[in-house]
């Protein structure tokens, strides 16, 4: 009797080898049903970022209305057909208002994450890869950073720098910065303990190398979680900063900005005027941060499945 | 006790010189000499005539003589002994403006960190013991909408409730807590419960995953294999080791919920620190806004260094690390 050992020669494994399937890799159309099936607010959140990034980028042709238009007989009008979410009390139609404001969170949102974790992402890189000195000087640097709550760092650079587009954008980046080197750098110890790291570096492979092929492609998916879940954070205090009178000062509305001033004055009589506004806000911010969690969930292995 | 805490208070040090630093040098990247142009009346970038005895007197009045790191060290001297410089929309000393509203800001703090750690540590246990009920379901569903929410469109709407069903009118007159409570606390206890409310959600979210950790321990299992009572299992064995780890929390909780503070003292019109730095940075008064960044900063390393003392007080596992 012979096992199956006996009878294979390394040449027949090799055949066997060559001659066998590759293991595919389940396509993006799986993945896609997976997270559809089982993420359901997942999918919610999914929908609602891309019904809000496609409302900023089709703003002109959804806003019925002008968004400084001021239809002086229709002066409060609560909602109907032709006003949507009614006027406010210069009779400017807050639908059109809130679609044309959907492109300063998106655009502020977008860029101020990106920026944000973008530079915190390679600080958090080199951090944890060299760790010793330079990480004890990074992680000093970064609690030093955490201590100024999010508002009043935002707030203090617009103060020097002044209230412009990019500044604004900067200012958020700021607070979502050491988040991001944060959250790249944990990511970048677990991976720099992994074999395959230890593979590449003992056949020689320099630190930038190591770096940028083995370890960067890693942390794409920490990269993406924090991404999305900061896109709310982004978009709270870019309507906060608006609130004060100190976001971005151009005649485009956005939604915090339709909530100062004379808006807390009428609120009582027209409750649509701040209710409309706020309530996209808190969608939007709630669509990012669901989708963020079933990011998170989807590649993290130890909750797939569940 | 002693080691740890000498450590903690040498880690405060460096960090707390680290951060004047960071501000001084924030506020010092303004762009040319916005500050002199300023005061003389011209637009930034203005031509002006350096060498003028009036031009260097106001550039000394604002403490701009000298390197900077001879600005930093007067500017760190001067603060440690209380002054604040002089604010540049007033002339008057910035401690001055700030010292009458240090008070109502601390007060307000205090109610809303309070309130967030008493709402948050109750729901995150109910919405524990009670997991995958309705009751859990309703209260995380509650916590993840107060997140997404701007805390400032929350005030507007519940004034704008408040006023149009029952014809509330916000109190205006503000009394110091000592002199009539009553009234203090009719006109901080909504904006307080409104920041602590939204800063609960965190508190909620983190009591609820600690407390489900600990009630699958096996210490819990045995304690209810002997028959105790489920309440005595819940207070003695789960709560005690669950709320533990919340307690870290006040530490970034505080962070967090100044933010909000800054905006509810707006909404609210409440003469508070926060209103003052709006101010401040609206009219670009750096003086002003130095300082409050400043005292804020410190006020949140010293409320970690607070946290982190109680919390080796409580758990002697930190303390013999």
């Amino acid at each position: 009797m012979t096992t199956p050992n006996e009878s294979t020669s390394a040449e027949e494994i090799r055949q066997n080898l060559i001659a066998a399937e590759p293991p595919r890799r389940p396509g993006m159309g799986k993945y896609m049903l997976y997270y559809f099936r089982h993420k359901l607010l997942g999918t919610v959140g999914l929908v609602i970022v891309i019904v809000m990034v496609l409302t900023a980028l089709l703003a002109d042709l959804i806003a019925p209305f002008a968004y400084q238009q001021q239809n002086y007989e229709d002066v409060l009008a609560a909602p109907n057909f032709t006003y949507l979410f009614g006027t406010d009390n210069f009779g400017r139609d807050i639908f059109s208002r809130i679609v044309h404001g959907a492109r300063i969170s998106m655009l502020v949102g977008f860029l101020s994450v990106l920026v944000g974790t973008g530079i915190g992402a390679v600080i958090g890189l080199i951090s944890g890869f060299f760790m010793g000195k330079v990480d004890a000087i990074v992680q000093r640097l970064v609690d030093m950073w955490m201590s100024f709550p999010d508002l009043i760092l935002a707030l203090t650079i617009v103060a020097v720098f002044g209230n412009t587009l990019p500044n604004v954008i900067l200012a958020i980046a700021a607070t979502i910065l050491p988040r991001g080197v944060r959250v790249i750098r944990s990511a970048t110890i677990a991976i720099r303990e992994m074999d395959y790291t230890m593979a590449a570096r003992s056949i020689g492979a320099s630190d930038i190398r190591t770096m940028m092929r083995h370890i960067m492609p890693n942390t794409v998916a920490p990269f993406l979680i924090i991404m999305s879940s900061m896109f709310g954070t982004a978009i709270l205090t870019e309507a906060g900063l608006s609130y004060l009178g100190l976001g971005i000062s151009e005649p485009t509305p956005s939604w915090g900005r339709m909530l100062t001033g004379q808006a807390a004055q009428y609120a009582p009589r027209a409750p649509w005027i701040i209710a409309f506004p706020g309530f996209f806000i808190t969608i939007t911010v709630m669509g990012f941060a669901f989708f963020g969690d079933a990011l998170r969930d989807l590649f993290d292995p130890r909750m797939r499945g569940r | 006790m002693r080691t740890y805490l000498i450590k903690r208070l040498l880690l405060f040090i460096p960090t707390a010189f680290g951060v004047s630093i960071f501000i001084f040098v924030m506020l010092h990247t303004i762009p040319g000499d916005y500050a002199t142009a300023l005061l003389l009346g011209g637009e930034p970038g203005e031509a002006y005539d350096a060498s003028s005895e009036q031009f260097q007197k106001i550039r000394e009045q604002l403490g701009l003589q000298g390197s900077l790191p001879q600005q930093y060290a007067r500017w760190l001297g001067n603060f440690f002994q209380g002054d604040f410089g002089i604010s540049w929309t007033n002339r008057k000393p910035v401690w001055d403006r700030m010292a009458p509203r240090i008070f109502l800001s601390f007060e307000l703090g205090v109610l809303a960190v309070a309130i967030a750690m008493i709402l948050g540590t109750v729901g995150g246990v109910i919405s524990a013991v009670r997991q995958d009920t309705w009751v859990d379901y309703l209260l995380r569903g509650s916590s993840m909408t107060l997140q997404a929410m701007p805390g400032f469109w929350l005030a507007l709407m519940v004034i704008a409730g408040l006023v149009a069903i029952w014809g509330w009118k916000p109190p205006i007159e503000y009394r110091h807590l000592w002199d009539d409570p009553v009234r203090n606390l009719s006109v901080l206890l909504l904006p307080a419960f409104l920041v602590g409310l939204r800063s609960s959600a965190e508190i909620l979210r983190m009591t609820r995953s600690s407390v489900l950790e600990v009630l699958r321990e096996d210490y819990v299992r045995t304690a209810e294999a002997k028959g105790l009572y489920r309440s005595k299992v819940l207070g003695q064995h789960v709560l005690r080791n669950a709320l533990l780890p919340v307690t870290t929390l006040a530490g970034f909780e505080v962070v967090f919920l100044m933010s909000g503070q800054v905006i509810i003292e707006q909404v609210f019109n409440l003469h508070g620190i926060g209103k003052l730095f709006i101010q401040g940075v609206a009219a670009r008064d750096y003086p002003v806004v130095q300082a409050i960044v400043m005292f804020i900063a410190l006020v949140v390393l010293l409320a970690n260094l607070v946290v982190d003392v109680m919390y080796a007080w409580l758990d002697p596992r930190i303390r013999y690390e």
